[in-house]
C-alpha cells in the first residue's frame, strides 16, 4: 500500500519520489543492516537518509546510477553516526595496535558443534565483532562486488589505501574464524 | 615466487588485480606447494560463506512506513517554515500608551505604589538630583459619576512623559458642571514640609473658594500616593491652563492641564472625575 501525503502539490513529488527509490529500499536495508549490525539501527539509518534525501527528489531524478549513489549517502550518514559516537573508525584501521584490540572486542560467539546452520551463525558472530569499518568494506565489497574504483568514488578513499583496508578486513575475519575453531 | 610473496598476493590474485605475468607465477607457486595452496583455498572458502550469509529481508511494509515518514517530516519541516513567516501584527495607534494607563490607573486604585528604582535609592534623597529625579505623568479621565471607570462613554487620554517639565495633558469640562479633578502625588520616599501650588484659568474656579486664581499651602506627603481632591467649576466656555507646582527643598516640578471647557450641559447632580498623577521618583 503506497502512502501519499494529502496535498495535490506535495502528492506529485512523493509519487516521483516514491517512484524513484521504492525499488532500492529492501537493497539498502541490507545494507544498513550488515553495517550496523542490529535491525534496530538498521531501520534507523535508512529512514533518516529518506527523510534527508526527500526534499532534493529533483536532484535524485538526473543521478543516473541511483543505487550506488544511494549506497554512497546510506554510507556516509552511517559514517556520521559513528563519528557522533566516537572518532571515526577508518582512521583506526592505520594504526596496527588499534586495529587488534578493535578487533578483539565484541561479544563471544557461542559453543555449537559445526553443522552447516552453526556454520552460518558462526559466521554471522564473527561477521558482527569486526568493527564497524571492516563490516562496511567486507559488504561492499567482498559481499555486494562493488569494484574498487567504483568504491573509491562511493567512498572518497584512494584505491591503494581500500585495498590494504579491505585486506586486513579479512585478515581480521580470518583470525576470528580461527580462534572460534580452536575453542574447546 | 616463495610462500611468504605467495601469501603477499593472495588477495590481489582473489579479486583479480594481478597482472597475467603475476597470476601466472602465482598459480605456478599454487600447483607446486601444498601449504598455500591450503591457504589459497582457505581464504576462497571463507570469503564464499561470506558471500553467502543469509540475506536479511526488511520487515513488512518496511518501504511503506519510510517513505510515509519522509513525507511526513517534510511536511512538518514546511509548516514550521509557514509558521515562522507568518506575517507579524501590529498593534493598533496609540496602544503602547493606552495599556500603560491602564496599568497605572489599576495599581493607583488598588493603592499601589510606583515601583522603586532601587538603583537610585542612596545618593537620591526626597527629590534626588537633577540626574536622578525622574517625573512621569498620567492623566486618566473618566466619565462616570463619582468615580473613575472604563465605559464605553469613557474617553481616555493617557499621556506619559519623563523628565523636569511634561508636555501638557487635555481635559475637556463642561460649562457650570461641577467636576473633581484628583491630583495623585507619588513619592517614592516621604517629603516634609513640600509645598503644593495650584493655579486655576479665568474661567475655572475652586468650589469653596470663589475668586480665588491661586492657592498654596505645605503639606507632608508620604510614601506612595498622596490624592488631592480640587472640586472645580468652568464659569464659562473658554480654554485655560491648570498647573500644579510642588516645591521641595528648592526644586519645583510642574504639570500644566490644559482645560477646553464645552457648553455642553450636564444634569446638575453629575459629576466628572478625573484623576491626574505626577509621580515623583
Amino acid at each position: 500500500m503506497k502512502i501519499f501525503p494529502s496535498k495535490k502539490s506535495e502528492k506529485g513529488s512523493a509519487a516521483r519520489f516514491d517512484a524513484l527509490v521504492r525499488p532500492h529500499i529492501t537493497y539498502l536495508y541490507r545494507l544498513a543492516y550488515r553495517f550496523c549490525g542490529n535491525p534496530e539501527d538498521a531501520e534507523d539509518l535508512v529512514q533518516d537518509l529518506f527523510v534527508k534525501l526527500y526534499p532534493r527528489c529533483a536532484e535524485l531524478e538526473v543521478v543516473e546510477k541511483l543505487r550506488p549513489w544511494l549506497v554512497t549517502s546510506l554510507y556516509r550518514m552511517f559514517v556520521d553516526g559513528t563519528r557522533r559516537q566516537k572518532r571515526s573508525p577508518l582512521e583506526l584501521i592505520d594504526d596496527e595496535v588499534a586495529f587488534y584490540e578493535t578487533a578483539s572486542s565484541g561479544t563471544e560467539s557461542p559453543d555449537h558443534e559445526l553443522a552447516e546452520d552453526q556454520r552460518i551463525d558462526q559466521m554471522q558472530a564473527a561477521f558482527q565483532r569486526l568493527s564497524e569499518d571492516h563490516r562496511v568494506l567486507l559488504t561492499l565489497h567482498d559481499i555486494e562486488g562493488y569494484r574498487l574504483l567504483e568504491l573509491q568514488k562511493m567512498l572518497d578513499v584512494p584505491v591503494g589505501t581500500l585495498k590494504s583496508r579491505i585486506h586486513r578486513a579479512r585478515a581480521r575475519m580470518r583470525k576470528i574464524l580461527e580462534a572460534d575453531m580452536v575453542k574447546p | 615466487m616463495n610462500c611468504a610473496e605467495f601469501k603477499g598476493c593472495l588477495n590481489d590474485s582473489i579479486d583479480q588485480e594481478l597482472g597475467s605475468v603475476e597470476q601466472a607465477v602465482f598459480d605456478a607457486h599454487r600447483v607446486s606447494c601444498e601449504a598455500c595452496q591450503v591457504v589459497y583455498a582457505t581464504e576462497l572458502a571463507m570469503l564464499e560463506r561470506l558471500r553467502a550469509m543469509p540475506v536479511v529481508e526488511p520487515p513488512e511494509g518496511f518501504a511503506d512506513r519510510v517513505l510515509a515518514n519522509a513525507y511526513e517530516a517534510e511536511a512538518e519541516l514546511a509548516m514550521l517554515e509557514r509558521l515562522r513567516t507568518m506575517p507579524v501584527a501590529e498593534p493598533p495607534e496609540g496602544f503602547a500608551d493606552r495599556v500603560l494607563a491602564n496599568a497605572y490607573k489599576a495599581a493607583v486604585e488598588q493603592n499601589v505604589p510606583p515601583r522603586q528604582n532601587h538603583h537610585r535609592r542612596g545618593f537620591a534623597l526626597g527629590f534626588g538630583s537633577a540626574a536622578a529625579a525622574a517625573l512621569a505623568v498620567w492623566v486618566v479621565v473618566g466619565m462616570s459619576p463619582g468615580e473613575l471607570s472604563d465605559t464605553d462613554n469613557a474617553s481616555e487620554s493617557v499621556i506619559a512623559s519623563t523628565g523636569e517639565v511634561v508636555e501638557q495633558p487635555t481635559m475637556s469640562i463642561t460649562v457650570n458642571t461641577q467636576q473633581t479633578i484628583r491630583l495623585a502625588f507619588a513619592s517614592n520616599e516621604s517629603l516634609q514640609g513640600a509645598k503644593i501650588t495650584i493655579r486655576l484659568p479665568e474661567n475655572v474656579a475652586l468650589v469653596g473658594y470663589p475668586g480665588r486664581r491661586q492657592l498654596s499651602w505645605e503639606t507632608n506627603l508620604k510614601k506612595g500616593d498622596n490624592l488631592l481632591s480640587l472640586p472645580i467649576i468652568a464659569t464659562q466656555v473658554a480654554q485655560g491652563e491648570l498647573i500644579a507646582d510642588i516645591e521641595y527643598e528648592g526644586r519645583v516640578k510642574t504639570l500644566t492641564l490644559n482645560l477646553e471647557t464645552g457648553a455642553e450641559a450636564l444634569p446638575a447632580t453629575s459629576s466628572v472625575d478625573s484623576k491626574f498623577h505626577l509621580l515623583i521618583g
